[in-house]
């Protein structure tokens, strides 16, 4: 049984969804023109940050973090593949916001393997000028 | 310029004193030049221990980042990770007699890092996050698809390490 911080997959989030990722440039694979894995791994916080497509623009999500040198994206379906889900879950500035869903009983080293799912199914939605 | 902030951000290499000056030159032009580890390069460097170098010096970059470096509020890599990445690649450089290409190395947010390398079709991701495991990773393209493994080890087993290096170099392992 999967053990979330009882988070649960919104149903009312399609498959067919974009969920937007601002990218940090240390995390660029520059050779495969694409996140790294590293992008979904976090210490402190193990659910993944994305924006709703349908509530959110890649230009939008950008101007949000500043730092970061593009905005990539996933679909809802490609995330329920490889985990548990997407749970919505607004921000008093980002109604947007939402988060991939890791299931608290896998291992790092069982996570570290959705992350470079996700992260080998990444598109840009974004890419700012340099 | 570059050697020495990592010198100061990170006193316990003690190499990084002994290199001489074209190699320390080359490796700031690279960067200059916006060439990054030749972590995904098909050449190999000749000097077998060459990878641990460059290794080190990126460790060292990772090392200078600041509280909030992702702008979400992580903190600076871990200085106690970062000396036990730098106990085993003092390890391997001792007991990996074969070319590697030097990794590329990426902060985690809360403090951890992982070192990766990409040759050929094989990619290979040590991730220091814990003092006492070294959790890595394995992807290789195969014509029926990408077949993803991942595990952990003691971080004292420094032949496991070795084993997956071989691996990612095409070598025969035990």
């Amino acid at each position: 049984m999967s053990e979330s911080h009882g988070l649960r997959d919104d149903p009312l989030i399609p498959d067919e969804e974009g969920l937007y990722g601002c990218i940090h440039q240390l995390h660029l694979d520059s050779a495969e023109d694409r996140p790294k894995s590293a992008t979904f791994k976090s210490k402190t916080n193990p659910h993944p940050s994305v924006d709703r497509a349908s509530l959110s623009t890649p230009e939008q999500s950008l101007a949000r973090k500043p730092d970061s040198i593009g905005v990539a994206c996933l679909t809802a379906g490609v995330v329920r593949e490889f985990t548990v889900g997407i749970a919505s879950n607004p921000l008093p500035d980002n109604r947007a916001h939402a988060v991939i869903i890791r299931d608290l009983t896998l291992s790092d080293n069982q996570w570290n393997k959705t992350a470079r799912k996700l992260a080998k199914a990444c598109t840009w939605a974004l890419r700012r000028n340099s | 310029m570059i050697v020495e902030a990592v010198a100061d951000t990170f006193p316990f290499l003690p190499f990084i004193y002994d290199r001489s000056g074209e190699v320390q030159e080359s490796a700031v032009l690279e960067r200059k030049r916006g060439k990054h580890a030749a972590a995904t390069s098909d050449a190999v460097r000749e000097d077998g221990i060459a990878w641990v170098h460059r290794a080190f010096e990126k460790l060292g970059e990772i090392a200078s980042l600041p509280e909030n470096w992702d702008g979400e509020g992580s903190p600076p890599v871990d200085r106690c990770l970062l000396a036990v990445a730098e106990r085993l690649l003092e390890r391997l450089r001792g007991n990996v007699e074969f070319d590697v290409p030097p990794p590329e190395v990426s902060p985690i947010q809360g403090g951890a890092f992982q070192l990766e390398w990409q040759v050929r079709k094989r990619y290979l991701e040590f991730e220091f996050s814990q003092s006492k495991k070294l959790l890595f990773l394995t992807d290789e393209d195969t014509p029926q698809g990408a077949i993803i493994t991942s595990g952990e080890c003691p971080l004292e087993l420094a032949d496991k390490a070795r084993e997956l290096l071989s691996w990612l170099m095409g070598r025969p392992t035990a």
